[in-house]
């Protein structure tokens, strides 16, 4: 089993915290903004790719650089020049939660970009019959029991405890605006949904079925809208499956990923 | 000094179990319980009490901005300010203030403040603020813009009172090829600008370079925590190259006056209770949203503020001695008035008589106290020697 490396690179000017590992073909993994960090799930992947983990802005050590990201097509084209920056050649792109909106919007506009994309619970989507809560409105508890198949697990605990350590609160406070700049009150672009059609690469989409903040509903609007795409339901997990059920999840990605995206 | 009487106008009939029921009075709390048939009567009172402050010699009358909620009934300050603008004849109408965030016309709050200013003859101030975390809920304005926002609509605003209009405006959050409010202030080179802020250090570096009056706002108990903000207020006037005025200082506090301090804690108390423990209700995710306030004021306030708001305050004793509010005799409240602002320096006191539900006659009988036996006593206090040197 390979370490990981950490390091702080620039990105046009901006710092950006990344985390990599592995070897194999290049893997750019947007993660969610409840866990932003190298997980165990990075490293299951890394045995087959390069496995890249960029902060996203505003996120454990990144620049906020906040007077220059204002629409999620800022933060596409940070990405894009992170790749320029890293010489990743046509990476698949895996995005979680707030990741996965990130990946979605990319997907629309540069899908020859990509080897393949995987979104894993995604915001992005506005459905009107599966509403979001209003996530940032909800206390430590409350936002446990959406986000988590077990809202009273250890895991749930660790990833959001009733009082962040000292040394994480400022982390957890940063990362909390990153989602508020593009998610306040709706994680979703309204006309991201008609534009599904522009991502011509095989997508996978993973789902934690108990997802109560962005239900299966979204998986479902997702999959209807990307036409190489399919739907993979985790009956054990909710928001997080590639850290609730990160065996299951990266075993059904990397399943897709062999047969799709080589 | 001067004394301002502010009212928040707050609803007086939330349900007995409210407290334990209900997690918040602010963005969620249902508008079930307001009652038009109640709310009349109370609207008109309330106005009385502001109009009552008038002809007991007080130097102002304010009101407030506040969505949603029933902590306070304004949420179009300006139209309270309209109801009391032919109703008062010397009063100052302080408006404390626009939420500038909330508006993406901010030439509205500029054409209202001045309409106002025309009406009144100048006795209009204008008060500006970020607005509470609550607001960004109720009006989904994205809270991690909410200083940019301010910053640039006040920049606008005073700018379309002191510049030829029409002009164009070209910035980040407020494009605008047309700018040209009509009426034009009464006052030059425009009213008096106050800035309510409960702490934060960039609040009051900003006021301080602006030569603006910083207000303290009272939800930063206790009186140590308040007093240190004013002082750190004057340190940045010294850094900003002068010395602070009293007149910039405001010092906003809770007064009842009573015959004995026996009585004034009676008729108060279960009223100060219904404020503090409903009406200031909230929960830290409505008031502390992402980006409204900086890093390091959160950090800041996680460790005191919260802790220290009084409906986490368990005695009236802990209340009393935290210096949230003055309750007494006529001769207590002076003391204890006259001992702050030897410390504070404050020269205009913004005092709110009326406390939560509070009945009518309590307010007036503790106004009229006040203005009777307290109010000549503490004129003399604190109050600026005419300077040739202000710029």
């Amino acid at each position: 089993m390979s370490t990981h490396r950490e390091e702080t690179i620039k990105v046009r000017g901006r710092n950006t915290r990344l985390f990599s590992g592995g070897g194999g073909p290049p893997l750019l993994f947007l993660h969610d903004t409840f866990c932003p960090s190298w997980l165990p799930i990075h490293q299951i992947l890394a045995e087959h790719y390069e496995v890249f983990v960029p902060m996203h802005p505003g996120c454990a050590g990144s620049d906020d650089g906040f007077d220059q990201f204002e629409e999620m097509e800022d933060v596409v084209f940070h990405y894009l020049d992170l790749c320029a920056t890293l010489r990743l050649d046509h990476p698949v792109v895996v995005g979680a939660s707030f990741g996965g909106w990130i990946a979605a919007e990319w997907g629309i506009r540069y899908s020859k970009t990509l080897r393949g994309l995987v979104l894993i619970d995604a915001l992005g989507l506005h459905v009107s019959e599966a509403p979001t809560p209003d996530i940032l409105s909800l206390d430590p508890a409350a936002s446990r029991q959406v986000i988590f198949a077990d809202p009273f697990s250890a895991l749930a605990l660790e990833v959001i405890p009733e009082t962040p350590k000292p040394e994480e609160v400022v982390n957890v406070l940063l990362a909390r605006q990153t989602l508020a700049r593009f998610a306040w009150q709706f994680p979703d672009n309204p006309r991201l949904r008609r534009y599904l059609y522009r991502v011509r690469v095989p997508t996978q989409i993973v789902w934690g079925e108990r997802d109560e903040f962005v239900s299966v509903g979204h998986g479902r609007a997702y999959h209807e809208g990307i036409a190489k795409s399919e739907l993979v339901v985790l009956p054990g997990s909710a928001h997080l499956p590639h850290v609730e059920t990160p065996e299951v999840c990266a075993q059904a990605m990397l399943k897709f990923l062999r047969k799709d995206s080589g | 000094m001067q004394v301002y009487c502010f009212h928040l106008m707050p609803w007086a009939y939330l349900p007995e179990d409210f407290y334990q029921s209900h997690k918040s009075a602010w963005v969620v709390c249902p508008n079930t319980f307001y009652d038009p048939e109640l709310g009349h009567p109370l609207y008109n009172r309330y106005l009385d009490e502001l109009e009552l402050a008038d002809q007991l010699g007080f130097d102002g009358v304010c009101v407030n901005e506040h969505h949603q909620t029933a902590y306070g009934g304004m949420p179009s300050p300006n139209i309270m300010a309209a109801c009391l603008a032919r109703r008062t004849k010397q009063a100052k109408l302080v408006i404390l203030g626009n939420v500038l965030p909330l508006y993406d016309h901010p030439q509205r709050v500029a054409e209202e403040i001045a309409m106002l200013d025309v009406i009144t003859k100048g006795r209009v101030i204008s008060g500006m603020v970020v607005g509470t975390g609550m607001e960004y809920f109720s009006y989904k304005i994205n809270p991690t813009y909410a200083r940019e926002r301010f910053h640039e609509a006040h920049d606008l605003i005073i700018k379309s009172w002191t510049t030829d209009g029409p002009f164009s405006w070209d910035g980040k959050h407020y494009r605008f090829r047309y700018v040209n409010v009509w009426p034009r202030t009464y006052q030059k080179p425009h009213p008096p600008i106050w800035i309510p802020g409960s702490g934060s250090s960039e609040t009051m570096e900003w006021v301080a370079q602006k030569k603006y009056t910083y207000m303290v706002l009272p939800t930063l108990a206790p009186f140590e925590l308040r007093r240190q903000a004013a002082e750190y207020f004057s340190a940045c006037c010294e850094k900003a190259g002068y010395t602070v005025r009293h007149s910039q200082i405001g010092w906003g506090i809770g007064i009842y006056v009573g015959e004995t301090d026996e009585e004034a804690r009676r008729e108060y108390e279960p009223h100060y209770w219904y404020y503090a423990r409903n009406l200031l209700k909230t929960t830290p995710q409505q008031a502390l949203p992402p980006g409204h306030t900086s890093l390091a004021s959160v950090m800041g306030m996680m460790q005191r503020r919260l802790q220290s708001r009084p409906g986490n305050l368990s005695t009236w004793e802990e209340v009393d001695k935290a210096g949230y509010v003055v309750v007494g005799s006529p001769e207590t409240v002076r003391q204890r008035l006259e001992d702050y602002a030897k410390k504070v320096g404050f020269g205009l006191m913004i005092a709110n008589f009326s406390v939560g539900n509070a009945p009518r006659e309590y307010t007036e009988k503790s106004m009229k106290l006040f203005a009777e036996k307290v109010m000549p006593k503490l004129r003399n206090i604190n109050v600026d020697i005419p300077s040739t040197n202000v710029n």
